[in-house]
């Protein structure tokens, strides 16, 4: 590490201009940055993030090399402790790097033997071993601590302290899984792509102002978080926050919609006072992405109710390296190890809430059933959709007669009481021969069953992430004529099932019921509103219930 | 089972994306106390019940006022407690200010548990000494007395 040093000593406000680690050009302020190896690292253009992200110590070494300094560390390296630049009492940049130090006296401790303090092991933990929290980034750990090649960053001030007088002590085998090699972690920095809607975040009304406190790194759908918004008295200085004085005492309830998705149903999430005066927190679940609108009534002591309005931009997928667990989980129970093809296996699932580790056995109603059943091959080309009934120990029980050997997605969409619906995934096996179907996802916008033909089409190309209409015009194959007769079933005109081709992702979604749409119906046009979270291929399953039968329609798309 | 009101909408829309073998980030409300390791009392009927305190940036959840004064010196620096008073939204606001500890004028506290889960229940703040009074009566139990800051502070170093 040290044959390449390219040390140079600056003065606050001397310093030579940071440079993209991949072009060498000087840092756009316009643009995103990363974070590496406890550094902050900008770039010229966007995309040259992307091409750092895949070779870092490639780039990092042709930038040493070339005597220019590329990320700006973001922890004093000698106290170990976060720095705030514009803070700071002195720099130096050394191998690439700039450090910033909160007295001179850790300057010149550094410069006496840089290599010391800007070591970095091999190997770190963004997890506080001390608290067993996990850190989402660099940038929210307190300090770090290097114990046997392993740097662990610490959640909080408190932490360092303790662990490195007994870090044995917090080292356990759940602690260990944290370590990992170091990897590029996603943008903080400005959003390349412009918000797709508005959001609105602080809300100001009469004497009062509420501000939602969204993460920096936004909000993702499926995942449970407890969102915190502020509300405060604009008359009046808080005695102890900076600002304005927090309002405390108010009771307050919250409605969710999604103002582009009509027909949505709506999700009465819970609000809760946290323990400073005047903030809140929202226990939200996002369901997928896309915009949704927090509406909230305020009772004020002494005041009354005021309802304010929240909008929020919810992403499809969080980033694979900051991923949070989902709250709920489902177990195939008993799973038979002879389950073959072609005899009736007794499908039992558990849905479990994670958290508390228990059997989830309170669920509402969503389209007339507690469970929707969900079950494609692993090719995705079998599907159905069932309803199985839970017994009284809170499993789901339903015999499945599978039609050929291999592995079965394995769909649960249930609606755990008062957090919203959700799919949840689960895999099982099955013996038994290959499939006699053609197991690879042939593009077809063209699809057949039981006479019922069916012709899908989009209102416009898809874009990946943004709501899409989805055309499904049905036709009696017999004779070519418009299929107007389709009845309700399960509540709905017709069921869409959108699966891209890894399984994971699974999108459920119904005709509107407004008249527009109830006209379309009667014309034997199906209109769903779907999304289309990544690119890739999808196979897409449309059922209707026509001429007594349920019909099920299997199409294949591929979203660029 | 409960069966929510379920509002006839039309569309419903809902996908997920597998996850597997991911870190849990807990939102600090959701932890246990870290003293006690209890569960944080939050958000009930009549009154708040979380003690909080602000170190820095940080907020940390405690379940009771002993736990979080006994946890104290693992935090450098100056520190902030909010302690939930006898009114909702109007906690007794403590601040640990070059190691040394103040309260408002009139507060008095309670230290009067004999085991953890009580801990919330008999190890408060008040705004005064009515009010403690008043708490106490609703709430009877064995040895309560208003204390001052200091002799809550040196009760708890005591035990």
């Amino acid at each position: 590490m040290t044959t390449f040093i390219a040390f140079s000593a600056v003065l606050l406000g001397q310093a030579q201009p940071l440079r993209c680690p991949v072009m060498g050009g000087p840092v756009a302020s316009n643009t995103s940055h990363v974070e590496y190896k406890g550094a902050k690292i900008g770039f010229c253009c966007p995309g040259c993030d992307s091409n750092f992200a895949k070779t870092p110590e490639k780039f990092l070494e042709a930038q040493r090399k070339a005597g220019n300094t590329v990320g700006s560390f973001l922890f004093d390296p000698v106290s170990r402790k976060r720095i705030d630049p514009p803070k700071a009492a002195a720099t130096e940049d050394y191998m690439g790097i700039r450090y910033y130090f909160a007295t001179a006296d850790s300057a010149a401790l550094f410069k006496k033997s840089p290599a010391k303090f800007a070591t970095v092991p091999k190997k770190e933990a963004l997890y506080c071993p001390v608290r067993k929290e996990a850190i989402s980034s660099y940038s929210r750990a307190s300090d770090y601590v290097d114990f046997q090649g392993v740097r662990w960053y610490m959640c909080c001030a408190g932490c360092g302290d303790p662990f490195e007088k007994n870090p044995r002590q917090y080292l356990t085998a759940e602690t260990l899984k944290h370590v990992k090699e170091p990897t590029v972690l996603n943008s903080q920095g400005p959003t390349p792509e412009a918000p797709s809607v508005e959001t609105v975040t602080k809300v100001k009304f009469g004497k009062y102002e509420a501000e939602l406190r969204v993460p920096e790194e936004g909000l993702f759908a499926g995942e449970e978080i407890d969102v915190e918004f502020r509300v405060v008295d604009t008359t009046a200085k808080d005695p102890v926050e900076d600002g304005f004085k927090g309002v405390g005492g108010i009771s307050a309830t919250a409605i969710m919609t999604m103002p582009s998705m009509q027909g949505m149903p709506e999700a009465k999430p819970n609000v809760h006072r946290e323990g400073v005066p005047g903030d809140y927190g929202i226990e939200l679940y996002f369901p997928h992405g896309g915009d949704y609108k927090i509406d909230l009534t305020l009772n004020i002591p002494g005041v009354g109710k005021n309802a304010i309005s929240f909008l929020v931009d919810v992403k499809d997928e969080r980033p694979a390296n900051s991923s949070k667990p989902q709250p709920y989980r489902l177990d195939v129970v008993d799973w038979p190890a002879q389950a073959t093809a072609g005899q009736p296996t007794n499908l039992r699932m558990r849905v479990v809430d994670v958290k508390a580790g228990a059997t989830q056995r309170d669920f509402d109603i969503a389209h007339e059933k507690h469970f929707h059943l969900l079950i494609a091959s692993r090719d995705l080309n079998w599907f159905i959709h069932e309803h199985p009934e839970m017994s009284d120990d809170g499993t789901w029980e339903i015999p499945i007669t599978f039609p050929a050997g291999g592995d079965y997605w394995v769909y649960g969409d249930v609606a755990p009481s008062g957090k919203g619906s959700r799919v949840l995934i689960a895999k099982v096996t099955v013996k038994g021969d290959k499939p006699t179907w053609d197991t690879k996802l042939t593009l077809t916008r063209t699809a057949r069953d039981g006479g019922l033909r069916g012709e899908l089409s989009t209102l416009a190309p898809i874009e990946v992430g943004k709501k899409s209409i989805v055309e499904v015009k049905l036709f009696d194959d017999a004779n070519g004529t418009p299929a107007t007769d389709t009845v309700k079933w399960l509540g709905a005109a017709g069921h869409m099932m959108i699966f891209h081709q890894d399984g994971q992702t699974v999108v459920h979604s119904h005709p509107a019921e407004d008249a527009e749409s109830e006209a379309l119906v009667k014309q034997g046009v199906m209109r769903f509103t779907g999304r289309f979270p990544k690119a890739g291929l999808y196979k897409v399953y449309a059922q209707f219930d026509w001429r007594g039968s349920v019909r099920t329609l299997g199409f294949a798309i591929e979203v660029k | 089972m409960k069966i929510w009101n379920q509002v006839s909408k039309s569309i419903i829309l809902v996908a997920l994306v597998g996850t597997t073998g991911m870190a849990s980030i807990a939102s600090a409300h959701e932890a246990d106390c870290p003293y006690c390791k209890l569960p944080v009392v939050q958000n009930t009927e009549d009154q708040d019940n979380e003690v909080v305190l602000k170190a820095g940036n940080k907020r940390i959840e405690y379940r009771c006022l002993y736990c979080v004064i006994k946890d104290q010196k693992r935090y450098k620096g100056d520190l902030v407690i909010y302690s939930p008073s006898e009114k909702v939204g109007e906690p007794v606001i403590l601040k640990r200010t070059s190691g040394k500890w103040t309260a408002p004028e009139g507060a008095v506290f309670v230290n009067a548990f004999k085991k953890h889960p009580d801990c919330a229940t008999f190890s408060r703040a008040f705004s005064n000494v009515a009010a403690f009074d008043a708490y106490i009566a609703k709430n009877p139990v064995e040895g309560a007395k208003a204390l001052t800051l200091e002799q809550f502070l040196a009760e708890v170093a005591k035990n």
